[in-house]
Order: C-alpha cells, then sequence, then structure tokens
C-alpha cells in the first residue's frame, strides 16, 4: 500500500477551505511530517457574500483544526445560537409558528419515548405548550446563553449552541488554519487523465499544470466537465436567493425563519449585523418582488440562482466532489456546515491510497448520497404536502398515527429535529404510547408540572445573551 | 400555550387550538383488552412477563395458554449482553436470576475449526484495544501485523484474555478504565428462565391456562383470529395474539398461511442433536462452537450442567453419524437423552400479520452459533410494546415492526453466513459448498469492503457491529489488503510500543482478576461446587 502523494483541492469556497484545513491537519503525522501534500488550487470563481449556520457538532470540526470559539468569534464573526424561530408554516390549520432547537424535549419517565406524553397531556388536560419541555427552546425563546453544561443531572446537561458564522471571513480564518497546504491561484482551463481514465492532472490558464493522483472539486468545474449525471431534487423548487445585512433586530441567540408566499426569509445574527436571507422559487416570485420583500438593502444586492439536487455520485474515480459541487439545497435546514464536515469526516474514514480500490468511493457514495436524500427530506417537510416524498409520508403517517419517528439509516436530522418540525407544523400523534396508562395520572402530571418547573428555574437563573453578544463584539471590533 | 377545545362532532372528536388540531382516538373502545399468548417456553414468557411490566393489569388482561404435553425446545442458553438491559427493565436482581436459572457468566463466543482445523479464535462481547490518533485500533494492528509487530488480535482485547485465561470480573462504568472496555452476557437453563418468568408474570396478573388448543376461529370477512378452543371445551376470545408455538406456528402459518422465506441455501444447517453432561473441564466464562466436518457443536456450561448440541446438515450427514459425532465429542457422562430438533431457517414473510404476532421460533429460525434467539424475542418485545397496536390494526404499527425485525433477522442471518462462507476448509461437501456458494449481495457488499480497506459498514439497524465481525474476519482468516493510511502518523516504533503497552495493560488487568469459578462462587454461593458440577 502506498500513500497518495499529492492531493489537490479545487475551490476557494469555504467547502475547499475546510477540507485544506481538515486535510491539512488530519494528514500531518505526530511528528510534524507530512503523509500526503495537499494543495488548494484556489480559483477564482465569485464568492457569494453569506452567513451560514452549524449545529453543535461543528465545535469538534473547529477544534480538530485548532479553532477554538473565541478565534471563530473574533475572525468569522461567529455568533451561538440555541434555534429557529419559524413562522407561518403551518399545514393550513394552524399558524406554524414553533421552535426547533437544539436539544431533546423532556426526560424519559418510563419506557415510552417522552413526547407521548405531550400527546397524553393534551388529552388528559386540554392544553399542553411543547417548549416547556425544551431547555434549548426555553433558552433560545428568552434571550439567555449558557456555556455548555456538563453536569448529567442538570436538565441544560443536553443542550448546545450551535454556530453562525459569515462564510467570507470564515474562509479567511481558514487559511490561516491550513498551514501545511501549498496554495496555487488560477483560472481553470482544462485537465487530463491517464490511461485508466482518471484524472492525472489539471491546467490552469496561462499553461500550468498541477499534476496530483487525487482531486477535491468544492468548486464544481471539474465535476461538471466530467459530466458527473445530477439529479434534480423533486419537489424542492426554489432557486434563487439573495442575501442582505442589516442592524440587529432581536436580542437573543436565535434565528427567524419566515414563510412568504414562493419562499422562506431567514434572519440570523453575526457578528456585528444581522444577515437576512430571502430564498425563493422564480416562478412564484420575480426580481422585483424579491428585491422589494427585503426593502432599500434588496436594490442592489445580487442574485443567487442554484438548482436543488446532487450528483449521482460524489466520489467517482480518483475525483471527489463537496459542498455545492456535490448537492445543492435551499438551506432551510442549516445543513451547509455540518454536510461539509459529515463529508470530510467519511472521506478520512475512506482515506484512498495511491490503489485504484472502487469499493471505497461505493461506500462513501452509497452514505453520503443517502443522507443528501434525508437532508433533502428534511427540508422537503418543511413545506406543502405536494412537495413530499414518499419516504416522508411514511414518517408523517406514522407520526400521526401513533407519535412514531422513524429513524432511518444515514439520518442527518435528530429525533428532536424531526419532532419540533412535525409538531410545530400541526401534524398531531392521534394516539400515544399505552405504557403510560400504566402510571398514576396523578402524580404523572405532577412531574411533568416538576419539570417544567425545573426547566424555568434553570433558565431564569442564567444571564442574558445581549451582554455575551456585546462582550463578543467589542473583542471582535477591537480585533479588527 | 396551546389551549386545546375540545370538540365532538360529527367526525369523531378533535381537540383543537391555534396551532393545530388532534383528533383523539375514543380510546376505552379502541383499546386492546385482551391479549392471548399462545405457548409457553422462553418466548411465551418473556412476553408475559415484559407486557404485564409496562401494561396496567386493570387495563390489559394477559393470558397465556400452553400445554404439558407439547415439550418446548428450550435451546438458546446461551446469550447476548442485551439481556442485562432487558432484566433490568423489568427490575430483576442479577444474583437472584442467575440463582433462579443456573446461570453462569458469558464474555462471548469462542470459535474452533472455522476458519481451517486447528483454528481457534473468540468472538468477545468487547473492543479490540483503543483508536489512537483518530485511527481505529484494528487498522494499526493490521499495519503492525503486516510488519510483524504485532501478534493475534485477541491479545489486544481484555474480553478475549479473560475467555483465554478462565478469568471474570464485572465491568467498570469508568471509560478510563481498561475494565469499561467489555460487556457479559449470561448462559442458562432455558427452561429455568421460562419457570422464573413464569413466577414474576403470575405475579403481575397473568393468568396461565393449561391446555392444547384444538381450533382457532377467524372473523369470516377480515381472517382476524377471534378466539381459540382447547381441549377442555374452553373457548378464550382475545383482540390481540401473540403466537408462541414454536415452528409450528399454529396461528401464524396453520391459520393464516402467512408464508416463509427459506433461507437454507445460505445456512444449510437443519437438524440439530442436544443433550445434557456432566461438565469436567472446569468454568469458563464462554460459550464454545467446534465445527465439524459437518455444522458444528455448541457447549455451553452452566452451573449445575453442560450444555451441548451438534446442529448440522441432513443433506450432508445421516442422522446416526451425527448422533455418534455428538456423543463421541462429549466430556462427561450424559444427564439426559439426546434430543433431535428439525428446523428450516429462514423468518416468516411478515412476523406480523393481521392481529397475529409471532415471536420466537414461530417467527423464524436462525442458529444458535451466536446466541440470537433470546435477544430476538427481546428484540420482538420490545418492538411489539413501541408499535403497541388498537383493536383497528393499523397499517402503520404492524408495516414498521415488519420492516424492523426483517432488517434485523437479515442483518443477523449475513453475519452467520460469514462464518461459514469465510473459510478455507476443503475436508468435506460441506465446507467446499459453504465455501463456495453465492452469498447475499449486501454481505458480499461488506466483506469487499473489509478486503480492501478494513472497513466495517455501520447501519443504524445492525445488531453485530465493528468489533464483532473483526473477530470473525480476523479470526477466520481474512486479512485486509489495506488499512487506514492515516495509521501512518504513526511511525514504526510508536506502532510497536502502541502494540507492546496495550497488550500489557489488558495482561496485567486479567492477571488480577479471580478466576471465573472463584467469582462465580462467590457472586453466587453454591454455584460451582464440586458436587454440583457432577449432578
Amino acid at each position: 500500500m502506498t500513500a497518495l502523494r499529492h492531493l489537490v483541492i479545487i475551490g476557494d469556497s469555504y467547502a475547499a477551505w475546510m477540507a485544506a484545513a481538515f486535510l491539512g491537519h488530519s494528514l500531518k503525522a505526530l511528528d510534524g511530517r507530512q503523509l500526503t501534500q495537499v494543495s488548494v488550487v484556489a480559483t477564482d470563481a465569485p464568492q457569494s457574500r453569506r452567513a451560514l449556520s452549524a449545529p453543535p457538532s461543528f465545535r469538534a470540526f473547529n477544534a480538530r483544526i485548532g479553532l477554538n470559539e473565541a478565534q471563530l468569534f473574533t475572525a468569522a464573526k461567529a455568533l451561538p445560537f440555541y434555534g429557529s424561530q419559524y413562522d407561518g408554516f403551518g399545514d393550513g390549520t394552524g399558524s406554524g409558528a414553533f421552535w426547533r432547537a437544539f436539544g431533546d424535549y423532556g426526560v424519559r419517565l418510563n419506557t415510552a419515548p417522552f413526547h407521548h406524553f405531550l400527546t397524553w397531556q393534551a388529552q388528559q388536560t386540554g392544553m399542553v405548550d411543547i417548549d416547556d419541555y425544551a431547555p434549548a427552546v426555553k433558552l433560545a425563546a428568552s434571550g439567555r446563553f449558557t456555556p455548555p453544561v456538563s453536569a448529567m443531572e442538570s436538565p441544560l446537561s443536553g443542550v448546545g449552541h450551535g454556530l453562525n458564522l459569515d462564510t467570507a471571513a470564515y474562509r479567511r480564518l481558514l487559511k490561516t488554519a491550513s498551514p501545511m497546504v501549498r496554495v496555487i491561484e488560477g483560472t481553470l482551463s482544462g485537465f487530463s487523465r491517464d490511461e485508466l481514465g482518471r484524472v492525472s492532472a489539471i491546467q490552469l490558464e496561462g499553461g500550468q499544470t498541477v499534476e496530483a493522483d487525487f482531486f477535491i472539486d468544492a468548486d464544481g468545474w471539474l465535476t461538471e466537465q466530467r459530466n458527473v449525471p445530477f439529479v434534480a431534487a423533486v419537489g424542492l423548487s426554489h432557486d434563487r436567493a439573495i442575501e442582505v445585512g442589516a442592524l440587529h433586530a432581536d436580542e437573543r441567540a436565535a434565528n427567524h425563519i419566515t414563510a412568504v408566499d414562493g419562499g422562506f426569509m431567514l434572519r440570523r445574527p453575526v457578528g456585528g449585523e444581522d444577515r437576512i436571507r430571502l430564498v425563493y422559487d422564480s416562478r412564484q416570485i420575480d426580481t422585483d418582488q424579491a428585491r422589494n420583500l427585503l426593502g432599500d438593502m434588496g436594490a442592489e444586492a445580487e442574485i443567487e440562482t442554484f438548482v436543488q439536487g446532487r450528483r449521482t455520485a460524489f466520489w467517482q474515480d480518483n475525483v471527489l466532489s463537496i459542498g455545492e459541487a456535490s448537492g445543492v439545497l435551499d438551506g432551510i435546514g442549516l445543513h451547509e456546515l455540518m454536510f461539509v464536515q459529515h463529508e470530510l469526516t467519511q472521506f478520512l474514514a475512506l482515506f484512498p491510497d495511491q490503489e485504484s480500490r472502487p469499493e471505497l468511493a461505493r461506500e462513501y457514495n452509497r452514505v453520503l448520497t443517502q443522507s443528501f436524500d434525508r437532508t433533502a427530506d428534511f427540508a422537503r417537510l418543511h413545506y406543502a404536502e405536494s412537495g413530499w416524498s414518499e419516504s416522508v409520508r411514511q414518517k408523517v403517517s406514522y407520526f400521526r398515527s401513533r407519535g412514531y419517528i422513524q429513524m432511518l439509516d444515514d439520518e442527518t436530522a435528530s429525533e428532536a429535529d424531526f419532532l419540533s418540525l412535525l409538531w410545530g407544523r400541526g401534524i398531531r400523534p392521534e394516539r400515544y404510547d399505552r405504557t403510560i396508562d400504566a402510571l398514576d395520572k396523578a402524580l404523572t402530571l405532577k412531574r411533568l408540572e416538576q419539570m417544567r418547573n425545573i426547566i424555568n428555574h434553570e433558565i431564569n437563573r442564567l444571564p442574558s445573551f445581549a451582554v455575551l453578544r456585546q462582550q463578543i463584539e467589542q473583542a471582535a471590533s477591537g480585533r479588527a | 400555550m396551546d389551549n386545546y377545545h375540545i370538540n365532538k362532532g360529527g367526525q369523531g372528536a378533535y381537540i383543537e387550538s391555534a396551532r393545530g388540531r388532534m383528533k383523539v382516538t375514543d380510546c376505552n373502545d379502541k383499546k386492546i383488552k385482551r391479549v392471548l399468548i399462545v405457548g409457553g417456553g422462553t418466548s411465551g414468557w418473556i412476553a408475559a412477563a415484559s407486557l404485564s411490566h409496562l401494561y396496567n393489569h386493570a387495563d390489559l388482561n394477559i393470558r397465556l395458554v400452553e400445554s404439558q404435553e407439547i415439550a418446548t425446545v428450550g435451546v438458546g442458553e446461551a446469550t447476548v449482553p442485551h439481556i442485562r438491559y432487558f432484566n433490568a427493565r423489568l427490575g430483576l436482581d442479577e444474583r437472584e436470576f442467575m440463582k433462579s436459572t443456573q446461570a453462569t457468566f458469558k464474555l462471548g463466543n469462542e470459535f474452533r475449526n472455522w476458519g481451517r482445523e486447528g483454528l481457534r479464535y473468540a468472538h468477545p462481547f468487547g473492543a479490540f484495544g483503543e483508536s489512537v490518533a483518530g485511527v481505529g485500533f484494528h487498522h494499526h494492528w493490521v499495519r503492525a501485523h503486516k510488519k510483524g509487530l504485532a501478534s493475534e488480535i485477541g491479545d489486544y482485547a481484555l474480553s478475549v484474555q479473560m475467555m483465554n485465561k478462565g478469568r471474570f470480573a464485572l465491568p467498570d462504568k469508568d471509560p478510563q478504565s481498561v475494565l469499561s472496555t467489555f460487556s457479559y452476557a449470561y448462559q442458562f437453563d432455558a427452561y429455568l428462565y421460562a419457570a422464573y418468568l413464569r413466577k414474576y408474570s403470575e405475579a403481575r396478573g397473568v393468568v396461565r391456562t393449561e391446555g392444547k388448543v384444538t381450533h382457532v376461529e377467524q372473523h369470516p370477512e377480515t381472517g382476524d383470529v377471534t378466539a381459540i378452543q382447547l381441549a377442555s371445551g374452553e373457548r378464550i376470545v382475545a383482540d390481540l395474539f401473540i403466537d408462541c408455538t414454536g415452528f409450528h406456528g399454529l396461528l401464524i402459518e396453520q391459520t393464516l398461511k402467512t408464508g416463509y422465506e427459506d433461507w437454507s441455501h445460505w445456512l444449510p444447517n437443519d437438524r440439530a442433536w442436544a443433550v445434557n453432561c456432566e461438565i469436567r473441564e472446569g468454568h469458563l466464562p464462554l460459550t464454545r462452537n467446534t465445527a465439524h466436518k459437518v455444522g458444528w457443536q455448541w457447549r455451553i456450561p452452566l452451573q449445575h450442567r453442560l450444555g451441548n448440541g451438534y446442529v448440522h446438515s441432513s443433506a450432508f450427514i445421516d442422522e446416526q453419524d451425527a448422533l455418534d459425532t455428538l456423543m463421541n465429542n462429549l466430556e462427561g457422562p450424559t444427564l439426559t437423552e439426546p434430543k433431535l430438533l428439525k428446523f428450516v431457517t429462514g423468518k416468516r414473510k411478515k412476523q406480523w400479520n393481521k392481529n397475529v404476532v409471532a415471536i420466537g421460533l414461530s417467527s423464524g429460525f436462525l442458529e444458535p452459533l451466536e446466541s440470537t434467539s433470546i435477544h430476538l424475542i427481546h428484540l420482538a418485545v420490545t418492538n411489539l410494546v413501541e408499535m403497541f397496536p388498537d383493536k383497528d390494526f393499523r397499517d402503520e404499527d404492524r408495516d414498521e415492526y415488519n420492516r424492523i425485525m426483517s432488517m434485523e433477522y437479515t442483518r443477523v442471518r449475513d453475519f452467520l453466513i460469514l462464518h461459514y462462507h469465510a473459510t478455507e476448509r476443503t475436508d468435506s461437501e460441506f465446507w467446499n459448498y459453504c465455501r463456495t456458494m453465492e452469498i447475499p449481495d449486501a454481505l458480499k457488499y461488506e466483506m469487499d469492503l473489509f478486503r480492501q480497506r478494513a472497513v466495517v459498514v455501520n447501519y443504524k439497524q445492525k445488531f453485530f457491529l465493528e468489533p464483532s465481525w473483526l473477530s470473525v474476519y480476523f479470526g477466520q482468516g481474512v486479512m485486509p489488503d489495506s488499512y487506514d493510511p492515516l495509521s501512518e502518523r504513526l511511525n514504526d516504533a510508536e506502532l510497536e510500543a502502541l502494540m507492546v503497552h496495550t497488550k500489557s495493560r489488558i495482561d496485567q488487568a486479567v492477571d488480577a482478576m479471580p478466576s471465573n469459578g472463584a467469582f462465580l462462587e462467590a457472586y453466587c454461593p453454591g454455584s460451582v461446587t464440586p458436587e454440583k458440577a457432577l449432578h
């Protein structure tokens, strides 16, 4: 077995630099020597200025490349957030106003998943508020903040914050976090193949040739040139986005996702400002209407166009496509950074050598295309039933029938994510788990009340997020 | 806050709020009130114990019908660690449970003569080494092995060394401790286990009726089972029927004609001779499965006796030769008459059909090579509770139950097939067949990937995880062509140090442990006295 000599990452996107930092660190031996030379061919493709969000697991990714949160706050305009407040996502019977946050609901009282107690409580007392049992939602909604709590007995132990950040700033930071990586700047003009059909080199304008034994395409050009088929995501119709900046509108560690006819508006705080992104279907909203929806700021903003879907294979021969080169969704699930992290982690787990081993690519493609399709399903669940896939329909019907949340192989959303969304959209279980009937009714109601009180009590003693945000932003502007 | 208004209109009852509408099932009408478990034995009493523990006796009437005239199979005496969680859920006391069932500790299965004659390996309930530099230990081991810097993989698993040296201690919960790297299960007398759970169930309101079923009544339109009649003339009506009648499948097959998926072309064994004998070779914390020219023989040590059985294929060996093989390979005098079991490996096309849920041998059969029989019963009961139906028996509940159970059976099946297929044996028609047969696509996929890169596929629903697959692959001589290149983050000296250090840390921990026999005797006094071993 011979290790790869040279791995080339193509692109200048956040995904390209995530790959550079991650692989640069991972392919460095403990004594500092390199196993494989990693280079980035930083193409001059325009990079949109936009914010992105990541779940709490993103911290592990940054820790792996040697970045701590303080650095992300100061250099990547990152801000913590606990979840998203949705508005207008009802199924026709309700307002569709709800929260989805990074944490579980309640604590098991018997073998039944906790959320069965919500249905039970509603049927017993005629009232229930799912958010009463979600410390992460309470944190977000009340505008408070806590560093991660590790004490298992605390109701806050399962709660973590995600991060919103500015991609342009994050890219700059990632470049500094990729010390072992060689950077080549240029514009792609062609590529050549070896006798086995594998890519052996890429050519840049001006005649430079970059040879490598493996390529990661985070730009999309090489994937497109090699005609890797693209399949559109059925039922997901948004194809345009405009993003603008605005003053902070909210003191809370939370995003806002508001449905509009033909699209949605995503507002998220990053360092120094809120980023507002309108994502829409160009067949329902024209350019002028879109700009109008964003007010004065919308007049000049660039319009991004995209088609939702994915490549049929993400790894073919010796080329891996990542980020938008592998697939595009409208971002309602806040999946982008998580997905690139997933791609890179899986790639590393199946890291190639110089031999041709199609089994590795086959396994990578099985896991990643399935993960992508699950992520697309999670997005579909936000929208009208007419766009649901068969697997979404099945999930909804199981939940409606008995509150069962079907978790399949390679699911990228958590059970709590599905619960928030299903419940929030007004889909309510008709039945609860019968084992609850074996519990004493009065005692169970009492225990639920205690649970609510403990959560409230814990949340109410926490400091407000506004103070922390001020500190973060002052520190960042002091640095800048 | 959702304030619900309860609205009982013409289309049924709803409770409504600004944020959603909830249909209220008229609980009392639709709730299942009567469950009838047909057949006792291990599966019947596991089902009875779980249901009676979880549901309100006043709400759910649970009856069990069994006949002493029908012998239960009672194999599956060896288990996997999940049984401990199952027992804990029932609130069983471990010492009392072990005492009542003549149980011993089990750290894994030992396999002899599988990959080739003379080869021995362990499949432990535990991990091999620890990940280092972000790379799973086994990749480092493959690399070290290729360089001649490592001995066999079992030397780097605490549980394997405990098995090899016959030691035992309880695991430690502290993840820093090397004692946290293993788990354990039990070996026990399945008849006593059933009896123990019977006592447990009856104390929780389960009503047992002795009798043979003479007739099954079905609804003339839906075909649902409505009642059974006993030889005594008694007629028992129920809403939900749990078929624990064994291979026969009285309700699921004889009545509902559900159909069976036959897997015997992949797992050709269809017979087992079973016999108990005295223990002569001491108490090791393991089940031993020794391959013969056709099939294999189990050795399961309990406190008071040894369970033995010879699983074989009637297509490759006749009954008498099979019996002779077993009787010639016993370590002590027999305590029972040999008993012949006949089976067809496979599973029921639907394990839940109409209002009948088949649990245990009525739902399918996988040979006890990896001690999964009782686990699959526990799993069935757990899933039934999760999908517990109402009288309207919705497709959603049944379909999801059948999907999950079918996937579990299929994935266990593939793991079993691996044991037969990954072999160099050429000494019999049987092994030639197994070595060269076509295997299921999913298993081929797994094996191809492993052979390339030592990677084990990770599915959400997969009972046997990476360490199990590694045990069998390495133990049966399937060596991967390559390992994770990131293992090169360690230089050769570091790699060698990792092997040496891991091994010595394990050896030290194992040497400090008591023998399994001494531990068992201290934990369950009277369990391994010499007198008992001989009776």
